[in-house]
Formats: C-alpha cells, sequence, structure tokens
C-alpha cells in the first residue's frame, strides 16, 4: 500500500472506520514509514490544537429573541387567519362540555346576527366577557352582541339609546376576531421589556404605566381596534377641561350596557373637572435637570403630588420662567416632548405622573431609522464629491491642491495622501460590497492576497501604484547588505529619512482596507486605509474619510420653519445674546492650554442668556452637546432672527405657544440613548471631587453604561468639561472595556484584592465567578489546569504619584506587562519603599504615573510552572495588550 | 427536580428524553418558559458551531438565531427520530452553509504584524499559535470545516454528519480527510516559516 493511500486511512482510523485488514496493514505501514508516523500523529493532535468551542463567544440572548420573533409570527398568522377560538388553546376534557355549551349558544347568536345583520338590522359588535379574575381557563367565554344603530352608529339597548349626552356616535367595526389570554401575553411579551426589569406600582397606576391600552383590554375581550376606536372617539368628542392630562380610560370588568354606559359617563365626569390646585405659581430656573428632580422640586414647592414615570425620569430638561402657573409648566413639560400627565386618584387630592408612551416610543424608533437612511445617503453624496477628482494620481492631486478653491482644496488633500486607495476603490466597489459594507462589515482588497484570508480580494491592478505613491511619507531602509532586510518606516524618523521612496522598492505588497462606521448614533463615517507590507514587517495609515449626517439634523432649518412668527410684533425686539459657559475646556486632551481655548456653552448656557435677553418662559429638552461660544452669540439682532441663527447653530428647533418658546432638539430620538443620567454623572462626579480621581469601582460602574453611550464623542466631551471626569475616555478605551465588565463580577473585597501585590487568586472565587473568569478567557486559556493557580491583578494609576517601573530586562520574571509593586505620592517615598524590595534600585527608576489601568490574568502552564500576564495595560490612547 | 409552570414535574432520574419530550409538549403549545428551558442548553454549542462555520461572532449570533426560528417554526414536525440537538445542529448546518453561499465572505483587515520571534512559551506566542489554528481553520471550505467541527466538537458519526448533510459516508469521509490535511500542511508550513525568521 502506498503513503497516498494511507494517508486516507489514517483520517478513517482516527474515526474508527477501519476494516481489521485495513487496521493491520496501516499498523505495517507505520512502522516502515517514518513520514506516515509524522502525518498519523500530527492527525491525531488535530483535536486538541483546535480551540475549544465557544468559550471566548459572547453569546447574547439568541433564543429569547427567536423565540420573540416566532411568537410574533404566530400571533401575525393567527390575526390573518382569525381561526375560531377553538384553535386557540389545546382542550382538556374537564372543558369540553362547557364549551360545547357555549358554542352552541354563539352558533344561535350567529345565526340571530346573520339573519338581523343581513336584514338590515342594527349592526353589532361582538364583546366577549372576560373570565373572572384568576381563573386561568381557555375555554372561551360566551358571546353575546351590542348593537349599534346604523343611522347614527350609536349603542342601542333594546328600544333605548344610551344617554350619550354629547358623545359622538361610536362607530365600531365588526371584528369576529376575539383575543384569548394567551395571545395577550404574548402581545406583552413581544413589546414590553423582559419582568423584573422595572419597579411596580401601585395597582392602576402598574397598568395605566405599562401600556393603558393593553391594560383596558385585560379588562375586557373586545378586539384591538375596537377599543382604540371607543378610547379615541370618547377622548374626542369630551376632551379633558385640564387639556395636557389624560384621564385613563375605564377599564369595564363586564360587558353589559348598562356598565360600558357608566364607564363612559364616569370619564365624562373626571375629564370635566378642573383641578384648582394647579393654579398654584411657581418660578423655576433649572439647567439640564432630570425630569424626576424638577418633579420632587414642584412637589415641594406647591404641595401637589406631581411624579415623572420611570420612562422619562431620567429625560433633562432647561426651563426658565417666572410666576407661572403649575398648570402652565406642566403643560410645557408634557406637550412639547410628546408625553402626557396621568391624572389619579380622589378630586382634591389628585396625583399626577408624567409618562411617555409606548406609540410614542414606537414612534422615536420610526425616526431612528428614517434618520439612519438619511445619514447614509448623505454619507453617499459626501463620497460623490471625490467623483470630478478620481483620474488624478496622488501626485496630481497634491499639484492640484496647492492652487484650488476652498471647496477643492479639502478634497484634493485627502486624494492626495492616504485617502487615495480607500476613496478609488469605494467606486469600484460592486452593489453587494457596497451593501456590506453599509451594513458595517469592513472589506479588505491585496495586492497578493493571503490563501489564508479568503475574504480578501484583489486589488485592481492600475491602483497599486497610486497606492504606493500616496505613501509619500514613507521610506524603505534596505539593511540587506548588512544581513538585515528590507523595513519600511515614517520619513519622520531618522533611521528612515534616507531610505528608499516605495515605488522605487518592487518587493512592498499594498493593501487598502475600507469601512463604514457607526459609532455615533446618527452619523456614519466612510474610513479606510492603505497598508505597505514587505515580507511580514509592515506599516499602515489609515483614518475617516468622509461623514454623512441626515441633513434634517445638520440643518435645523428654523427660519423656514417659522416664519410665521415673522410678523409677530414681540419677535422683532432687538436682542443681544452673550451666554456664560458653565463648563471649563478639559486640561486632557490637547497640547493647547485649557485658558487658550476658545469656552464651549452648552443649550442651557444659551437658552438662559436668552431668556434673560428676552424675559420671555422658555422650556427645552437637554442633551449634551458643547457649541463654541462664537456661534451661540449674536449682537443687537431682532428676535425672531436670533431664535433662528442660535437654534441651528445648536441644532434646536424652536416654536412658539403662547409666550413661551419651546426648543427641541433635532435629533433627539438620538441623543436620548446616547445621553447619561444625570444621577450617575452627578455621583461619578462627588466621588473624584473626594478621591482625586474616579475610584476602580467607578471606573467598573461607568462600564455598565451601554455601548452607545460610550461610543457617543460628543457625549464624552461633555462628560469630560461639564462633570470633570478625565478618565471617560480611559473607560471607553476598546482595550480596557471587557476587562472592566468583568471586574464587575467580583465583590468589592474581592476587587480590592485584585489591586493587592499578590492579587486575587483563580481560588477565592466562587463556582460562578470560576465558570465567568473561564468563558471572559475563553480561547486565551489553553486548559483548565493553568488556572489552579491563576491569580487576577489590576493595577490602576493616578498621575500625580510616583512607581518603581522596573525595567523589563533588569527583571525578566516581572512580566510581560511590568505591574509594579510599589506606588507612592513622592518619588523619595516610592525610592525608599522599591529600595526595600531590591537594595539596587536606580532613582532613573522611579518614574511619575500617568492615568492607566492594566488588568491582568496570570495563568500558570502545569508542565513548565511558568506564569503567563494575559490582559492589557492602557491609557486612553492605546497600551499593551495580550489578549 | 424539573417543574415547568407548576403543572409537569419530572423526576431528576427522567431527565433527558423525557424532560425534552414534556418541554416540546408545552413548547408547542407556546409555552414561553418551556421553550425558554428547552433551548438555552444548546445555545452556546450552537453559536459556537455556527462561530467555526462562519468564523464571524455576529454572523453566528444570527445564524443561531435564524436556526432557533426556524426550528421553532419546524417544530410540530419534529418527529423526534434524532434527539432534539441533533436535529437543531441539522438546521444550524444548513443555516450556516446556506449563509455562506449567499453571503459574501468578508472580515476586517488587521493590520500587518511584524510577527516576534519564537519562543513558544512566551504569551505573544501562545496568542500567535491560537491566531494561526483560527486563521487555518477559516482557511477551510465551509462544507470541511463544518464536517470538521461536528465531528470533533460534537462528536457526531461519519453517519450523523452524512445524514445531516445528505452526503454518503464516503463524502464526509473524503472531507473529514481533506480537512485534516489542509490543517497540518498548513501547520507544517508555519513551522517551516517560523525556523527560517
Amino acid at each position: 500500500m502506498n503513503c497516498q493511500r494511507i494517508e486516507r486511512l489514517l483520517s478513517k482510523q482516527l474515526d474508527r472506520r477501519l476494516t481489521r485488514g485495513e487496521a493491520q496493514a496501516v499498523a505495517e505501514h507505520l512502522e516502515d514509514c517514518p513520514a506516515c508516523r509524522r502525518l498519523w500523529e500530527e492527525f491525531t493532535s488535530v483535536r486538541a490544537r483546535l480551540p475549544k468551542p465557544g468559550a471566548s463567544l459572547r453569546v447574547s440572548d439568541v433564543d429569547h429573541r427567536a423565540i420573540g420573533q416566532w411568537l410574533a409570527e404566530r400571533e401575525a398568522t393567527a390575526q390573518i387567519r382569525r381561526p375560531g377560538f377553538l384553535a386557540l388553546a389545546p382542550l382538556t376534557p374537564a372543558l369540553r362540555a362547557p364549551l360545547g355549551a357555549a358554542i352552541a349558544a354563539s352558533l344561535v347568536v350567529l345565526l340571530a346576527w346573520w339573519i338581523h345583520g343581513r336584514g338590515g338590522q342594527p349592526s353589532a359588535v361582538r364583546i366577549a366577557q372576560n373570565p373572572p379574575h384568576g381563573q386561568t381557563t381557555t375555554a372561551p367565554p360566551p358571546v353575546r352582541h351590542l348593537p349599534l344603530n346604523p343611522a347614527d352608529g350609536r349603542i342601542v339597548r333594546g328600544e333605548s339609546v344610551l344617554p350619550s349626552g354629547t358623545i359622538r356616535p361610536l362607530r365600531l367595526p365588526r371584528q369576529p376576531h376575539r383575543r384569548s389570554r394567551s395571545e395577550g401575553n404574548e402581545e406583552h411579551r413581544a413589546l414590553t421589556p423582559r419582568p423584573g426589569r422595572q419597579t411596580r406600582v401601585d395597582g392602576n397606576l402598574a397598568r395605566v404605566n405599562a401600556d393603558r391600552m393593553r391594560a383596558a383590554r385585560q379588562g375586557v375581550l373586545l378586539p384591538a381596534n375596537d377599543w382604540e376606536t371607543l378610547e379615541r372617539q370618547v377622548r374626542l368628542t369630551m376632551p379633558v377641561r385640564d387639556d395636557f392630562v389624560q384621564v385613563p380610560f375605564p377599564r369595564l370588568a363586564s360587558t353589559s350596557d348598562r356598565q360600558i354606559a357608566a364607564a363612559v359617563e364616569s370619564y365624562k365626569r373626571e375629564a370635566a373637572i378642573v383641578d384648582s390646585r394647579l393654579s398654584r405659581e411657581v418660578g423655576l430656573h433649572e439647567k439640564g435637570i432630570a425630569l424626576s428632580d424638577l418633579c420632587d422640586e414642584l412637589r415641594s414647592d406647591t404641595g401637589i403630588n406631581v411624579a415623572a414615570g420611570q420612562s422619562v425620569a431620567d429625560e433633562k430638561v432647561t426651563i426658565f420662567c417666572e410666576k407661572h402657573s403649575l398648570r402652565d409648566v406642566m403643560r410645557q413639560l408634557s406637550r412639547p416632548f410628546g408625553y402626557a400627565w396621568l391624572r389619579n386618584g380622589k378630586p382634591g387630592e389628585y396625583r399626577y405622573e408624567l409618562v411617555q408612551d409606548l406609540r410614542s416610543q414606537l414612534l422615536e424608533e420610526e425616526l431612528r431609522n428614517r434618520d439612519r437612511k438619511e445619514a447614509l445617503l448623505a454619507l453617499d453624496r459626501e463620497m460623490e464629491r471625490f467623483r470630478p477628482y478620481l483620474g488624478l494620481s496622488p501626485d496630481e492631486a497634491l499639484a492640484k491642491a496647492k492652487t484650488a478653491s476652498p471647496a477643492e482644496k479639502p478634497l484634493l488633500e485627502k486624494l492626495s495622501g492616504y485617502g487615495w486607495g480607500p476613496i478609488q476603490m469605494y467606486f469600484r466597489l460592486s452593489p453587494r460590497d457596497l451593501a456590506a459594507l453599509r451594513s458595517g462589515q469592513g472589506l479588505s482588497f491585496a495586492q497578493e492576497p493571503r490563501p489564508d484570508r479568503p475574504a480578501e480580494q484583489v486589488l485592481p491592478l492600475e491602483l497599486v501604484r497610486g497606492v504606493l505613491q500616496s505613501g509619500r511619507d514613507i521610506r524603505v531602509r534596505d539593511d540587506r547588505s548588512r544581513g538585515g532586510r528590507l523595513i519600511p518606516g515614517p520619513i519622520t524618523n531618522e533611521k528612515f529619512s534616507d531610505g528608499l521612496p516605495m515605488v522605487a522598492v518592487p518587493e512592498v505588497r499594498v493593501r487598502v482596507r475600507l469601512g463604514i462606521g457607526h459609532s455615533e448614533l446618527g452619523q456614519f463615517t466612510f474610513d479606510g486605509g492603505s497598508a505597505f507590507v514587505i515580507e511580514n514587517a509592515g506599516t499602515s495609515r489609515g483614518r475617516e474619510w468622509a461623514v454623512g449626517m441626515s441633513p434634517t439634523v445638520l440643518n435645523p432649518e428654523n427660519a423656514r420653519a417659522n416664519a410665521r412668527w415673522a410678523g409677530d410684533p414681540a419677535m422683532r425686539a432687538r436682542v443681544a445674546v452673550r451666554p456664560r459657559p458653565s463648563c471649563r475646556p478639559s486640561p486632557v486632551d490637547s497640547a493647547v492650554p485649557a485658558e487658550a481655548k476658545e469656552p464651549r456653552m452648552t443649550s442651557a448656557d444659551v437658552l438662559e442668556a436668552l431668556h434673560r435677553a428676552s424675559g420671555l418662559p422658555i422650556v427645552s429638552d437637554y442633551y449634551t452637546r458643547l457649541v463654541p461660544a462664537s456661534a451661540v452669540s449674536v449682537q443687537n439682532m431682532p428676535l425672531i432672527d436670533a431664535l433662528n441663527r442660535l437654534a441651528d447653530a445648536m441644532r434646536l428647533h424652536w416654536s412658539k405657544e403662547g409666550n413661551w418658546l419651546q426648543f427641541r432638539s433635532v435629533s433627539y430620538y438620538d441623543d436620548r440613548l446616547k445621553e447619561v443620567p444625570n444621577r450617575l454623572l452627578t455621583r461619578w462626579a462627588d466621588s473624584r471631587r473626594q478621591h482625586g480621581s474616579l475610584t476602580l469601582e467607578d471606573l467598573i460602574e461607568v462600564s455598565e453604561l451601554t455601548d452607545v453611550q460610550l461610543n457617543s464623542d460628543t457625549i464624552a466631551e461633555g462628560v469630560r468639561e461639564c462633570f470633570g471626569l478625565e478618565e471617560w475616555d480611559l473607560v471607553r478605551s476598546g482595550n480596557l472595556l471587557p476587562h472592566l465588565r468583568y471586574l464587575a463580577s467580583l465583590t468589592p473585597a474581592q476587587l480590592q484584592m485584585t489591586t493587592s501585590d499578590a492579587g486575587l487568586p483563580f481560588t477565592r472565587l466562587s463556582l460562578q465567578q470560576q465558570q465567568q473568569l473561564i468563558a471572559h478567557l475563553g480561547s486565551h486559556l489553553h486548559s483548565l489546569e493553568e488556572l489552579p493557580g491563576a491569580v487576577v491583578r489590576v493595577e490602576y494609576n493616578q498621575p500625580g504619584g510616583f512607581r518603581w517601573a522596573i525595567p523589563q530586562a533588569a527583571d525578566p520574571g516581572r512580566g510581560f506587562f511590568g505591574l509594579s509593586p510599589v506606588r507612592e505620592r513622592t518619588r523619595e517615598a516610592a525610592l525608599v519603599a522599591a529600595r526595600r524590595i531590591d537594595p539596587k534600585v536606580d532613582v532613573a527608576q522611579i518614574a511619575p504615573t500617568q492615568l492607566e489601568l492594566a488588568v491582568v490574568y496570570v495563568v500558570v502552564d502545569p508542565k513548565s510552572g511558568k506564569a503567563m500576564e494575559l490582559g492589557t495595560r492602557s491609557t486612553a490612547q492605546g497600551g499593551r495588550v495580550n489578549w | 427536580m424539573v417543574t415547568l409552570r407548576g403543572w409537569v414535574t419530572v423526576g431528576e432520574d427522567e431527565r433527558g428524553q423525557a424532560a425534552e419530550s414534556t418541554l416540546l409538549r408545552a413548547g408547542r403549545a407556546g409555552d414561553c418558559e418551556a421553550l425558554e428551558q428547552l433551548l438555552a442548553p444548546h445555545k452556546r454549542p450552537l453559536v459556537a458551531l455556527c462561530y467555526g462555520i462562519l468564523g464571524h461572532p455576529d454572523d453566528a449570533e444570527d445564524a443561531a438565531q435564524e436556526t432557533f426560528l426556524r426550528a421553532l417554526r419546524a417544530l410540530p414536525r419534529f418527529r423526534g427520530d434524532a434527539t432534539f440537538r441533533t436535529w437543531l445542529f441539522r438546521i444550524a448546518l444548513h443555516v450556516c452553509l446556506n449563509w455562506k453561499r449567499n453571503h459574501h465572505p468578508t472580515e476586517l483587515l488587521d493590520e500587518t504584524r511584524a510577527r516576534p520571534p519564537r519562543d513558544a512559551d512566551s504569551p505573544e506566542a501562545i496568542v500567535l499559535r491560537q491566531l494561526e489554528v483560527t486563521e487555518a481553520l477559516n482557511a477551510l471550505r465551509p462544507a470541511h470545516r463544518a464536517v470538521l467541527l461536528l465531528k470533533e466538537w460534537e462528536g457526531w458519526s461519519v453517519a450523523e454528519i452524512g445524514a445531516a448533510l445528505r452526503w454518503n459516508e464516503k463524502q464526509v469521509e473524503n472531507a473529514l480527510y481533506r480537512a485534516r490535511r489542509a490543517l497540518v500542511d498548513r501547520w507544517r508550513r508555519e513551522e517551516n516559516q517560523g525556523g527560517e525568521r
């Protein structure tokens, strides 16, 4: 048997699929053939060398999502098919008899309806009786009909028409569909958060806050559309006198005509009530305050029980007014933002709760989707601006840029450098590649694609020279004569300054990568770069080349939207607006001293100045966004022009209601998701004041914010400047975030241990925590045997101290990350402490600390006993990673 | 004891098939909790398999979700000829292989690394080795990769894999051989390159 045949049999042998004769032949062959023996050993090692299945994988709730989607599909199918109620639930024998009777009764009623309905008799709506509370039967309740007068649509009871008073005739759709209890539950699961995440409030409010219509439907098994129609029409015909308040629509426990009429009457009585206590006057001067705090303030000022519901409690508003009635203020806090006040309780002791209902939340979701599409289109338009210059080489673009107009210059400059390759490739992408790019996937094109990268595509040959030319600030050093090799490097480095340009080195291979980023909600960026590789050494350059934002966000066009106010004499008054900044530039993020920077304003600063200048009451939502002072200052300008200009600069829409000026962010639907609640920011700012910097516990808490919140650059800027949280960027650094989120699973005592020199031993973790660590380490862990001696260590350094920076050459045993056993407030103290450990420590080894965090997992190879360090040591700008 | 909504109780020794069939019965009736209990044990291995075949964590999650959804839709037709897990994995296999056919594979370009010298026990070397295994797996044909992972991770027999893919056993054996051979050849190449550096 030859080796080629044996090789295939070796694979079969691994799967124990050889006959006895074949196995014998293989064994004999292996004895004589070292090559096949080696292959056999390698085949047997394949399983061991494969990564462990899914250990490092992040596995989200894919099962829950699938179940939710399936249930939604089932419900949709059920609605389309409108099956009889018999199909809705399996029947137990005990239910069959009453159900049979119910079916018989229903058939009789249906027959009657058929005869009367077809004969021009009053049309009917089917209302099902709710089963008694707590009864779990799934059998359908008996069905009866509530007749409507076909002439005017009013509910008819016997011979008489209901005393509907001012109520407009009800025109309810006739739908023979009914909902089972289980269907209601499915809808609940599909539309509301999973249980346990919302705070429970008492009886009625809980039902109302969760979903007012759903709660109502639980009372009567009317089809959804019927209920909505009923409620809408009653609300239209009988508006609440306190028009910013919603009185919960009555829920009916029974379906008799009398009770429906009584419920409508009850609503009318409630709606007609004006709460005289709301005329109490309040004055407010609040910048970016959380609605929950504002409601607390109103409650303590007026003694009236007002509160912000869970859905809006953390939303921030700016409000300036002098002596306005509480009714007026409450109206301004709800209507401009699509919120509603719910009223509950007895007359004279009414409680008010501000909420955002599901419909309004779904509207925001729609707006976000629309905005996303507009931003993608805007990005495409931005890219199209490069098209006229695609015929230029990088050198030609550079030459043309010198004499170009201000509009052309930035485009040509991008094309003259590292942008040339990615931009050229963008215009050569197939529709499929473009779709992939827009869905967030990266694309890679190489002069010589590597076989181990199946996703890599071939870079068109005609682009290779241009890409090489675009890397004009890279030179290639030729060390081959000294036994070295060709190495590319930046011309600014003196080692490379006399090197060869890349176009002169045929060994250089180029790659181009493209991507569309969406890290900041509401904005897409086209980024990409070029890499230059010689054998295994390479260098790359990349950045973003175009940004797309929805035009409605970029340019709110307030002048056009508010042209109707131009004739208002009050709007012609001339004003000067000079806002005072409430935030200070951060010293962290640039070489320019903070004092030399142009101050930047929040919308609250600007609106405060506007209120001072105009004397008008103002209400606005508040989202963290800083604008340069020069863009939001006006001198001696008609009020309407000032409003248009300032609102455009702050990306707000403005409007006027009575004498109130109302403002709202044009991208509030995105901003809401990015904003960080005040209650967290103030707590962290207090902690920072107390400890001099954020503590490790604070950093971990920050890391538990959503990715949308942490990815936002505008929020990061505001958090640094307005709350002084300089450590924010450290947390959102990609190197550290997963490790900080892992540390959140430790108890405070365990966390304390991680910062000690000995670290937190694996054996001190609970079983669940050990599992979490294993999952976190994932494929970085070779075997579970590496864990018994493992420790978790954290070193968190803040500026202003000194540490013993042990050179790795001096002590290879210190490990990959060089964690230091000595950190002190002064250089001298650090030196003394270090010399206690090693008397030979030189003062040069004592280095000032900077803001950095190391999270290190020391695992021990069971065979060699050698410790290995995994993890990262990073500043906000980057760092050392072994992960 | 496994208790479902207070009305189904399954003894400790009856776990497995009995519990699964109980959950299946309840799940078919739309019992959300039962469905969660039915799917949860298979979530991680399923995502792992999808990741092994597709090579991208987000794609793997999407494929796993699609698998669960298809399984739920087909639940009334599940006859119990194979175990639920086997059936689930068969669906996953088809989802992933179709996915591969219909989606152009893409990956982020990670900038060229100047590879450090190989000290076999250094953390860098360990990281690199892991990276190389992953890259080697990704370089296999998707169907070969799927066959290998089902064999090595899930311990499926050649016959089971054949049934899932509608291949004959010869084809499965051939795919296993090619996958192993490709991995070994690649590792040999890398070792040679490592020696030359």
